[in-house]
């Protein structure tokens, strides 16, 4: 069934591509590589370009917290400093569970209350009303580019079952920082 | 309902939210109060494969969709009860090897993990339109993901949760009745096994009308309340094959048709609590939406036995016996049976005969409320040797903040032998009241931007 589903993205996106991206000489031109064709979609912000080092906390030259990839992805991305600053807030708590001792159950806790303040944060601050950068889209998105090594994913997974039987709150008010 | 008036209905829904907050803003401005009134907790029971913060997203998204103050003007707080599903190590597994097949050209991708299991989305549809290759990889990927929810939703309905392993919640539970909380219970796919068991205890302890239960994408034939399910939800259909579930109530369009949900994905497993049924563009998201409405608006309150707090420390243990809670304040004020009332807090439930309550709150009133560190101690008073005393902290902004265990030993009376937490209140750099477990910290951590 889900050959059936894709091979209809595959129509739909090749009757969205219109040809684009070909010149006038493409016949000269060797046809892309699939490794080609997902850079060229990574180089034109289609897909995320990202760091896959072995490092779980990854690259973060200027110390804030945030990887280096992640940032550069948030400053292409969200258009208002308000929405820039929410989405750091959330990338910064995401790479909290990346380095959290899960057998220390509060500081579990502060790192899921952080996510949640962060979260609450892009709630408040991006457009409900938008198709592509509406909270759920983001939060979403912001989550999956933290985690996207095995290593990063099994982490988080550790981090996750560490909270199973948790009960929390959902914040109120202004919770960015 | 067509797409053009669910719309319009949105940005009414957005308009009422922004209103109410922004009156809710105003009064808290007014009031020297650090907590907010609010009857009715809305608590939401997570499905399979879900993260936590996934959790909280949906329950954020419950609370957009509802507003944070019901028809009738009372206040309502969103909560999540989170309940992990094992196995996803072997997902992340599956994954790995999948990806390196035709020409390993999704090797390293596992930023489309978390969005396979939500059935793919449009960096996996990107992918798919510029490699058609990464069509079949994608394919048994998402095949995999369906067989584990099926498998563990098999697994779950033949031998159900029950809240004794779930303890946290089962006190959050406790804490509520007692301070008189309506309570509303959501729950999507597994969380449906879950609520079964809250249900069941949360009328053990009070009585049906003081709990409503919404079933959403329902694993379990066994159902408290109303229910939203989808036609072509594959995860559902596929339990059905295997045994009852109930039966179909909405009808949905097939996936190329489909409308993505608010977080862009589509869901091709159609069973998505975001993409399926909180999907403005679907007829699940009326019934689902109306449903809870319905709930909130009809639920009854139970009699309140304490009060609610910005923060509140909770003491049961398991059997006869006389255990109590002590509480020093920041400014060494100790508050326990013979000295009810603190500088900030008052210890309203003092039981001397066996199980407890006994229950300190610390006071909204931020006259009143200290900051610095609280410590919490037990002390088995008399005839409760061998014991095991449960505590759990809540905090008004946050939800449970940490349960702990203590088996008790000889009897000190009055005498407090085991410090079970230090919890700081203190003021953030936007000058709100924070609180935090800093039972296992060196000191405090109020310095540290929160």
């Amino acid at each position: 069934m889900n050959k059936i589903i894709f091979a209809g993205i595959i129509a739909v996106a090749f009757t969205g591509c219109g040809g684009g991206g070909g010149g006038g000489d493409s016949q000269n031109q060797s046809p892309l590589t699939d490794a080609e064709k997902i850079s060229d979609l990574e180089n034109t912000g289609v897909i995320p370009k990202l760091d896959r080092s072995a490092s779980l906390i990854g690259p973060d030259v200027n110390v804030n917290g945030i990887r280096d990839d992640i940032e550069e992805y948030i400053d292409a991305k969200y258009a208002s400093d308000e929405e820039r600053s929410a989405a750091r807030q959330s990338a910064k708590s995401f790479q909290g569970a990346l380095s959290v001792d899960t057998t220390n159950n509060a500081e579990v806790k502060a790192a899921s209350n952080k996510i949640a303040n962060a979260l609450n944060c892009i709630f408040t601050k991006f457009n409900w009303e938008s198709a592509d950068n509406n909270p759920l889209r983001v939060s979403a998105e912001l989550e999956a580019i933290s985690f996207n090594t095995k290593d990063r994913l099994n982490k988080y997974e550790q981090y996750n079952k560490a909270l199973d039987g948790s009960s929390s709150s959902i914040p109120d008010g202004d919770t960015c920082e | 309902m067509n797409k053009y008036n669910r719309v319009t209905k949105l940005f009414k829904r957005l308009l009422f939210t922004v209103g109410l907050a922004a009156s809710c803003s105003a009064i808290a401005q007014e009031q020297a109060n650090a907590c907010r009134d609010v009857s009715t907790s809305v608590i939401f029971y997570n499905g399979v494969f879900t993260t936590e913060a996934g959790a909280k997203s949906a329950a954020m998204a419950m609370r957009h969709f509802i507003g944070g103050v019901s028809k009738s003007g009372e206040g309502l707080r969103y909560e999540v009860m989170y309940n992990h599903t094992n196995g996803l190590e072997d997902l992340v597994e599956t994954f790995a090897q999948r990806s390196l097949e035709h020409g390993e050209v999704l090797q390293d991708r596992y930023e489309l993990f978390l969005e396979s299991i939500s059935g793919g989305g449009a960096w996996t549809e990107a992918i798919v339109g510029a490699v058609p290759s990464a069509l079949s990889v994608l394919d048994g990927i998402i095949d995999s993901i369906r067989a584990a929810e099926v498998s563990v939703l098999t697994s779950l309905v033949g031998d159900p949760p029950t809240l004794a392993n779930y303890e946290e919640h089962q006190l959050r539970i406790d804490d509520l009745l007692q301070e008189g909380r309506k309570l509303v219970y959501v729950a999507h796919s597994q969380g449906n096994l879950f609520v079964n068991a809250a249900y069941d205890y949360t009328v053990s302890k009070s009585s049906p009308d003081n709990v409503k239960v919404v079933h959403v994408a329902p694993a379990s034939p066994t159902l408290n309340g109303e229910y939203t399910l989808a036609d072509l939800d594959v995860v559902i259909n596929g339990l059905r094959a295997l045994g009852e579930v109930p039966s179909n109530t909405d009808s949905i369009p097939i996936f190329l048709q489909r409308e993505a949900g608010l977080n862009g994905r589509k869901d091709t497993l159609g069973h998505g609590f975001i993409e399926i049924y909180l999907n403005p563009y679907l007829s699940t998201f009326d019934r689902v939406v109306s449903h809870i409405e319905s709930a909130i608006s009809t639920v009854i309150a139970p009699a309140a036995q304490v009060s609610g707090g910005f923060f509140t420390t909770t003491l049961t243990w398991d059997g006869s016996g006389d255990v109590d809670l002590h509480v020093t304040e920041p400014d060494g004020t100790h508050v326990f049976f013979a000295i009810k009332q603190g500088v900030t807090g008052y210890l309203d439930a003092d039981n001397t005969s066996g199980y407890g309550p006994e229950h300190y709150y610390a006071s909204c009133n931020v006259s009143t409320l200290q900051t610095g560190v609280y410590e919490i101690s037990l002390a088995n008073y008399y005839a409760a040797d061998g014991r095991t005393a449960t505590v759990q902290v809540s905090a008004w902004s946050q939800g449970a903040l940490s349960t702990k265990k203590v088996v008790l030993g000889a009897h000190t009376f009055s005498e407090p032998a085991y410090n079970v937490f230090n919890i700081e209140v203190c003021k953030n750099a936007a000058n709100n009241y924070v609180v935090r477990d800093v039972s296992s910290s060196d000191g405090s951590l109020c310095e540290v931007a929160p």
